[in-house]
């Protein structure tokens, strides 16, 4: 504060705080309001009406109550049960691979590469911004599994071709390497952040007692970063199972729904059969199981902070 | 004031006057602009089509928009959920497999064709195209446009390379036989299967059973003999080895392009597709009617084919429905449309013309249109309901357990049969 520049812009400031508190008191209000009002509009009206549909169905054109029909039914669903799983399956095998990749890689970033630094944090974050209708076009190019330049180089080498795309076990598998492919980067730069506030002195402290680049990774940098893993680790819980463009556009679910996620499940149900009840109550269902699991996730991982 | 009593009388006849002599120079039609939204070769048809109809109807002016067909249907569906005409065409396509699915669930959100006169049309039009079309209460709710009677397009040099006569292949099975000969000649598959996508030639051969997802009734047709006969065939065909395994309709086409498949089983506007993405195999190509379970069984089958309809929320439904009744049942038009694009007509009289009788030089001058002609006149008709892609989805799915998973045919059927029930709680049907 020995900045007078600093001072004198803040003085009037404080003035004007002890005078007519209501003008200063709504100003954010009024600044904020266009952000609400849009947010009621079109987020918050939504996520009323589609609990209200959840309890109707739709019989000869008409939305008529029915009470908890549509819960019963979802319940009994064996489809429904199978894009659950899929999306667990999805859930548990990415969300880790990705973290992980995602902590190395930032790691190196941070520390190790001096020189193309910039490119490199553009090249891994591209994909995130990458419109994923264009991905999906390229990587079904990728995947074909007769001209697809993957099994090209896959059979170059001698090993046989994979039918990527046409077996429910590959398609999974390419779908979790879609899904790596675009969300690495995102985790990667949020991941950057977290260590760039991690105390310079640690890691010198640590140095002076003679710990290698190893040791300081796991008892400095880790548990350091817990708090940016676990918000990378909940984001990407709730990003999984909001899982839709990847499936829709690489897979469309098939074949045999192994990569029908619940969101796609949802989308079927609603945009091309119309049971508009029975999405929304899929919709319910799937808020239901994000906030079990993030409570899960912040139970596990806040315990020793 | 007093003055302005007899000026308002004196304007007031002035106006019906002028009214009345502009109803004179009107009777001919209505005025004003149209919107309509279509895609693909539908679309370019109809923008085709639209100097011709503006010359008769001087006062209407006709926008196609040409979308996707994805974008057509999730723009129609929003627009009717909002229920405003700015957001909203005044005709738009429609396929038969969706029209129960939009006329079911948006109930009078479209024009009933029949109260503005088109029953008139009804007869004009082959059986198999126009039932689906009609509603409960005997109402026309679109204009037929195009069918797609399904045959088998094949490669005739690699059949001769093969040594297989097509003239042998005549059900199902001399089909197989065929494909087994061309993999060993070879080495080429006898055709590609979309496992993530829609598996046409099932629907083929439900149909050749008179039968569809479902029956006439609307009753779920996956545990019928039928079903389960041609499930079994395509398992056989299978495992005969002979089908590609492709994930969607993209991957069959690249692999026609690539030499990879020997033969296309599907509907006319293949043709289309063939010319437009292959013209490199110019000459080489040939149709024949779909092979049958037994010999004299029937070979005709649908495979797509669209409507117009008009929604409700139009301003100009007077002037639309012009449109759409020139689109529909002018022959000349209807011919125009299927040489141009392969979008076979529905009206009878545009089937007899001679102008199909001539031969496609890109089919070695075969006169392919002369087997689509005898297709479309038997069309099995029927019933898509407005659950059909939700059957379609379950019977693809039991096709992909089959297929890929071995999952015995009963099984499969069965898990399918019990799904759809569940799911839109139709009955199941027996025959």
């Amino acid at each position: 504060m020995s900045n007078p520049a600093l001072q004198e812009k803040t003085k009037p400031f404080k003035k004007g705080r002890k005078g007519p508190k209501s003008q200063v008191g709504m100003a954010p209000y009024v600044f904020i309001a266009p952000a609400i009002i849009l947010f009621l509009l079109f987020t918050g009206y939504p996520i009323v009406y589609s609990l209200v549909l959840s309890f109707t169905t739709n019989e000869a054109g008409v939305n008529v109550f029915a009470a908890f029909e549509n819960y019963l039914r979802l319940f009994q669903d064996s489809l429904f049960y199978e894009a659950l799983f899929n999306t667990f399956i999805i859930l548990i095998v990415q969300v880790p691979i990705m973290t992980m990749m995602a902590v190395i890689l930032a790691n190196v970033l941070h520390s190790g590469i001096h020189r193309f630094k910039g490119v490199l944090r553009v090249a891994f974050f591209t994909p995130t911004v990458t419109s994923l209708v264009a991905a999906a076009i390229i990587f079904l190019l990728i995947l074909n599994q007769d001209f697809g330049i993957m099994n090209y180089m896959l059979t170059s080498f001698g090993i046989e071709r994979i039918p990527w795309l046409n077996d429910p076990f590959w398609a999974k598998v390419s779908l979790i390497m879609v899904t790596i492919w675009r969300w690495t980067g995102y985790n990667m730069i949020i991941i950057l952040a977290g260590l760039q506030v991690i105390p310079k002195d640690l890691y010198e402290a640590a140095s002076i007692d003679g710990a290698g680049p190893l040791k300081k990774f796991f008892s400095i940098t880790l548990p350091q970063l817990k708090p940016v893993l676990l918000f990378a680790v909940v984001m990407s819980t709730i990003g999984t199972f909001q899982l839709f463009d990847e499936a829709f556009n690489l897979t469309g679910g098939g074949p045999i729904n192994a990569t029908t996620t619940v969101t796609l499940y949802l989308y079927e149900n609603g945009f091309e059969y119309f049971d508009f009840g029975y999405a929304s109550a899929i919709a319910y269902v799937v808020v239901v199981i994000i906030a079990i699991l993030s409570f899960i996730q912040f139970k596990v991982a806040g315990d020793r902070e | 004031m007093r003055r302005i009593v007899p000026l308002s009388i004196a304007t007031c006849l002035f106006v019906t006057a002028s009214c009345s002599e502009n109803d004179d120079q009107t009777t001919n039609g209505p005025a004003g602009d149209i919107t309509v939204w279509a895609w693909n070769l539908e679309a370019d048809y109809l923008i085709d089509i639209v100097p011709a109809f503006e010359d008769l109807y001087p006062d209407i002016s006709v926008h196609v928009m040409k979308l996707s067909g994805d974008q057509v249907y999730q723009r129609l569906t929003t627009g009717l959920a909002a229920g405003v005409e700015s957001q909203l065409p005044d005709l738009v396509q429609v396929e038969n497999q969706r029209i129960d699915l939009y006329m079911d669930n948006f109930q009078e959100s479209f024009v009933n064709l029949s109260e503005m006169g088109f029953d008139e049309h009804r007869d004009k039009f082959v059986e198999g195209k126009i039932a689906p079309l009609i509603n409960d209460d005997d109402g026309i709710m679109a204009f037929p446009r195009d069918t797609g009677p399904m045959a088998v397009f094949y490669r005739a040099d690699l059949f001769e390379e093969a040594g297989i006569n097509p003239e042998d292949i005549v059900t199902w099975d001399d089909y197989i036989q065929a494909g087994e000969q061309m993999r060993e000649e070879t080495g080429t598959l006898m055709t590609g299967i979309q496992l993530n996508g829609d598996t046409q030639f099932y629907r083929a051969m439900l149909q050749q059973h008179e039968l569809f997802y479902f029956d006439l009734d609307g009753e779920v047709t996956a545990s019928t003999e039928a079903a389960h006969r041609s499930m079994e065939k395509l398992k056989k065909m299978n495992d005969a080895g002979i089908l590609l395994h492709a994930a969607t309709g993209e991957e069959v086409n690249a692999a026609i392009k690539n030499d990879a498949v020997a033969s296309v089983i599907s509907g006319s506007w293949q043709k289309g597709i063939i010319e437009d993405q292959m013209p490199e195999q110019e000459g080489l190509w040939r149709v024949m009617k779909l092979p049958t379970f037994e010999e004299g069984g029937l070979t005709a089958a649908n495979d797509g084919g669209s409507n117009l309809a008009i929604t409700s929320v139009s301003s100009n439904q007077e002037a639309a429905y012009l449109f759409g009744e020139f689109a529909s049942v002018n022959v000349d038009n209807q011919v125009h449309g299927a040489l141009a694009y392969g979008a076979y007509p529905a009206l009878i009289e545009a089937i007899d013309r001679p102008e199909f009788e001539e031969g496609v030089e890109f089919f070695g001058g075969q006169e392919i249109f002369g087997i689509f002609g005898e297709e479309a006149i038997d069309l099995p008709i029927v019933n898509f309901t407005d659950d059909y892609l939700r059957a379609q989805n379950n019977f693809n799915d039991a096709i992909g357990r089959v297929i890929l998973q071995d999952v015995p045919v009963n099984d499969a059927l069965e898990t399918a049969a019990n799904r759809l029930e569940a799911a839109t709680g139709r009955g199941s049907s027996n025959e």
